[in-house]
């Protein structure tokens, strides 16, 4: 007999099937067996789900776990449990650890740490730069190898376009993404808010938004 | 009557022209062998100066003292600032020793504005960042006033670094609040490019500026606030925007020149020029108390009540002022 759960009138979003709606899930051996209106749970175990949603699991492109290094923080353990109890499945780690992800050493105790846990799926994203200093290339091809897809020197953006340049063609010998946080430095200096016509009427700082533009033109 | 003065847009027309009715009043205190009048005899007015001040600190001073209030100075270096206590915390200890009010300059922009969500006692905005100046431009008004018969229509040139300029943002937002005509002069640089939405017009040309000018505003260059580097050099930025004596030949002959201080004398404004009769410095200065005493009076409730007429409360303050 498999083991039956009845997931009952959840509000169901499925982005795929275009579904969103209020419908009952039922779940056969860790597998949806249905998906419908008014189904019979037989001796299935019953979870009312009135006012909650059930979707596929939702996917962090940008967390910071913290660890290791800035325990005091958040910890691979903590960032997950937080995680999965906002029905994330996986998120991605960013690199600005102390050390920096910018290593396959680094990456593997990221995964180590994950595997411990046991909450959801950890996707430790690598450096672009050594210590994210914006300057020297990391090891990326041996960080691929250890599972690393995503890269990125997260909010210290790599400021000298040569830098970047070579970071993407580099990457392209591998199933690689090089993710930019697009933040040109010297407009960002002392900013507080965005710039136009609240901040020249408050005295702020702004930020233009060619600050964005001219990183990623 | 406002509790707290943060901003020049709190007030409306009515406002403005009960300040500077009641600030009347109380100019001819200060001609007095004896410069005092009892209105706020026992409230105590705390000066909450964050940053360097010479003329609004003093006359922030002078005017509570005129009005018998206790005043208590108070600067970041000697204090329990230096050691590193907050600006709430400071806020907190001042209201529970009874401050009646609190006149507050501060380099960070909103700074008074979030001071006055944590105390009761009126606060005044004496200068926060590159945010505003309020009682600056309330004196600059008076000054104004005592020229002309009316603001309506009078052209008024703000010139130099409007971008970081307290004192030119108040200004503006009165001038244009009283039905003047303000033109914001000065390198591309030094003027936020949204100025236009404040109700002033933009150039970047002087001389083509100063012969329609009825007031003509210098601001002081602020190397202080300027993170990079805004103009080439002190030299070119002063034979473009500095007030020479050449250039005052080009304005209409009743026009003032104003400086809201400090001056820095062959930059902005020529030496010569800045002694010249129609340069009504110091009596801005001179003002400045009358005006202070009139918002402190009208802010902490010197006079018969909130309510009146400003006829009412201008006459109640003569009646103080005579007494």
């Amino acid at each position: 007999m498999p083991e039956r759960t009845l997931f009952q009138g959840a509000r169901v979003v499925d982005p795929r099937s275009g579904h969103d709606g209020v419908a009952d899930v039922l779940v056969e051996d860790e597998e949806i067996s249905a998906v419908g209106q008014g189904l019979a749970g037989g001796r299935a175990k019953v979870i009312d789900c009135d006012g909650l949603v059930i979707a596929p699991g939702l996917v962090d492109m940008h967390a910071h776990l913290r660890e290791p290094g800035f325990e005091h923080k958040e910890t691979i353990e903590t960032g997950s449990r937080a995680a999965a109890a906002g029905g994330y499945t996986a998120v991605c780690a960013m690199p600005n650890t102390d050390p920096v992800a910018d290593n396959a050493a680094v990456v593997a105790e990221v995964r180590n740490l994950a595997d411990k846990a046991g909450l959801c799926d950890v996707l430790p994203a690598g450096a672009i730069t050594r210590g994210l200093a914006g300057e020297a290339l990391t090891d990326i091809a041996e960080m691929a190898e250890a599972g690393v897809r995503l890269f990125t020197d997260d909010h210290n953006c790599v400021q000298s376009s040569r830098v970047m340049r070579l970071a993407l063609e580099y990457a392209r010998a591998f199933e690689v993404v090089i993710c930019e946080h697009a933040q040109d430095a010297a407009l960002y200096e002392g900013w507080q808010m965005h710039d136009g016509y609240y901040s020249s009427l408050l005295g702020q700082t702004g930020v233009p938004a060619e600050a964005e533009s001219v990183v990623v033109a | 009557m406002i509790k707290h003065l943060l901003s020049i847009n709190q007030l409306d027309r009515q406002d403005v022209v009960r300040i500077l009715d009641t600030a009347e009043s109380f100019r001819e205190v200060g001609t007095r062998v004896i410069k005092k009048v009892p209105a706020l005899r026992g409230r105590t007015v705390v000066n909450l100066f964050y940053e360097d001040s010479t003329r609004t600190r003093i006359s922030f001073e002078i005017a509570a003292k005129r009005l018998s209030a206790d005043v208590i100075n108070f600067s970041t270096s000697g204090s329990s600032v230096a050691k590193g206590e907050s600006l709430k915390d400071t806020a907190l200890t001042l209201q529970a020793m009874g401050a009646d009010a609190i006149v507050i300059r501060h380099s960070s922009s909103g700074a008074p504005s979030t001071l006055s969500r944590w105390v009761t006692a009126s606060v005044l905005n004496a200068g926060d960042g590159t945010h505003e100046h309020p009682t600056q431009a309330l004196l600059d008004l008076f000054t104004i006033r005592e020229h002309f018969p009316s603001f309506e229509g009078l052209r008024v040139a703000v010139v130099g670094d409007v971008r970081h300029s307290r004192v030119a943002r108040s200004l503006t937002f009165a001038m244009a609040k009283m039905g003047g005509q303000v033109t914001l002069v000065g390198p591309p640089t030094l003027i936020p490019p949204e100025a236009p939405a404040w109700g002033a017009e933009v150039s970047h040309d002087l001389d083509g500026v100063l012969p329609k000018a009825d007031v003509c505003y210098m601001l002081r260059v602020q190397r202080e606030r300027q993170r990079q580097q805004f103009f080439p050099s002190v030299r070119e930025y002063s034979r473009l925007f500095g007030l020479s004596r050449a250039r005052v030949e080009a304005l209409p002959e009743t026009a003032l020149i104003m400086h809201p201080g400090p001056m820095n004398r062959g930059v902005e404004i020529a030496s010569d020029v800045a002694d010249l009769p129609r340069a009504v410095i110091t009596d801005q200065v001179t003002n400045g108390i009358a005006v202070r005493m009139s918002l402190l009076y009208l802010m902490l409730g010197g006079g018969r009540g909130a309510d009146e007429s400003s006829s009412e409360q201008a006459s109640a303050a003569e009646e103080v002022a005579r007494a």
